[in-house]
């Protein structure tokens, strides 16, 4: 019977990290079924460059930062916000995460939205980061870019799905 | 597991990820050269009209940061349209960040870290598992950003003509690996290598050895 029980759960297990790469799948197909149009236009120029713009310069008005499509523009700096920069990618593997983790839907949904709210300021703050190192520190844009930035917002997102997690599971996880 | 646990897990994380972060500005350089010859048989294999070098070199935009060059020899013609090919003997490069491509191993290693284990003998276990799996990770990801990268620009010039030629399946796999897929490689990595030590190594109790006095 106890057999019977570890099998079923190990299967679980796996079924779970199935269901985690094909949710992460379906949200990246559906994410290059947008077009590129709406995202320079819309998404980004009012979702995340606008609201860049307007962070940078409460923060250092001198700088003079100007929304243009998908470009924050200022005399130092031309950041470009392309597809892959807006934080998609961590987005997916947290909604994936959650949507997968055996909860009840009302913490799933709740869960969701945090997660949302999470990527989106952390990925704003990213920008924000990526503006200021562009203009003043070139010589470290490509590591913070490709490597510091990618990593520690995958790390947060872990942290945050553990948060959530621990809240979430009806039956306490035994370490490995 | 209760709060403390998490926090305690969480800064676990971080401090794993520093750990690793420093050891990759060491390490990372000699690495990413031991996995070149493996790296060019997985190229090989996938485009077998070139003849793929890779070096080591100083990024120009970094001062932290290596960039790997691919310098690929073609040796047989590389037809991109009815009426445009790429001359054998042509010389072809593309470069990817060292550091870029060493994430999903940072990612994979921080989450074994710290990972909650009984002893450390589970950790061993675990680290000794993730060491294959993240070469095989970037196996899996590195002579697909750096092929895909000159497909792409294969692509520019064929598309220009008429009958031109099909993108082949690795550029695919290098875009949805750009967009985050490496991360998820990554998590992927540390979740099987966690439910292989669970699988297939049985747990040795520790031995209390008792020396006469």
């Amino acid at each position: 019977m106890n057999k019977t029980k570890n099998f079923a759960f190990k299967w679980q297990e796996w079924l779970q990290l199935l269901l985690f790469v094909g949710c992460y799948v379906l949200f990246d197909y559906a994410y290059f079924k947008i077009p590129d149009d709406l995202f320079i236009n819309v998404i980004y120029y009012r979702g995340v460059v606008t609201i860049c713009a307007d962070l940078i310069n409460f923060m250092a008005p001198l700088e003079h930062v100007l929304p243009h499509q998908n470009h924050l523009l200022s005399s130092k700096a031309d950041l470009e916000i392309v597809r892959g920069c807006d934080g998609a990618g961590v987005l997916f593997l947290l909604l994936s995460a959650i949507l997968v983790f055996p909860a009840k839907l009302s913490r799933k949904l709740l869960g969701l939205i945090l997660a949302v709210g999470l990527v989106y300021t952390v990925n704003l703050l990213r920008i924000e980061l990526l503006y200021f190192v562009i203009a003043y520190h070139h010589a470290w844009f490509s590591l913070v870019h490709t490597y510091l930035a990618p990593t520690l917002m995958v790390l947060v997102a872990c942290a945050y799905f553990a948060w959530w997690a621990l809240g979430a599971a009806d039956k306490s996880y035994e370490p490995a | 597991m209760n709060r403390r646990d998490l926090l305690y897990l969480v800064l676990k994380g971080f401090l794993a990820w520093l750990l690793l972060s420093a050891l990759l500005g060491v390490c990372g350089e000699w690495l990413i050269r031991a996995l070149f010859p493996f790296i060019k048989a997985v190229m090989i294999s996938m485009m077998p009209e070139l003849s793929p070098g890779l070096k080591l070199l100083k990024s120009p935009q970094s001062v932290f940061d290596f960039s790997i060059e691919l310098s690929a020899l073609v040796l047989r013609p590389i037809y991109l349209n009815a009426g445009q090919y790429i001359q054998p003997g042509a010389n072809l490069k593309s470069t990817a960040d060292m550091l870029h491509v060493l994430v999903p191993l940072v990612i994979e290693w921080s989450i074994l870290l710290a990972w909650p284990v009984r002893n450390w003998m589970q950790r061993l276990w675990l680290l000794a598992l993730g060491l294959p799996m993240a070469i095989l990770v970037v196996l899996g990801t590195l002579p697909a950003q750096l092929l895909g990268n000159l497909e792409i620009s294969f692509q520019d010039i064929a598309l220009t003509g008429s009958n031109p030629r099909q993108a082949p399946w690795f550029v695919d796999w290098m875009i949805f690996c750009e967009m985050g897929g490496r991360w998820l490689l990554g998590i992927a990595a540390a979740w099987l290598c966690i439910q292989l030590r669970k699988a297939f190594i049985r747990d040795i109790k520790p031995v209390s050895v008792q020396f006469p006095l």
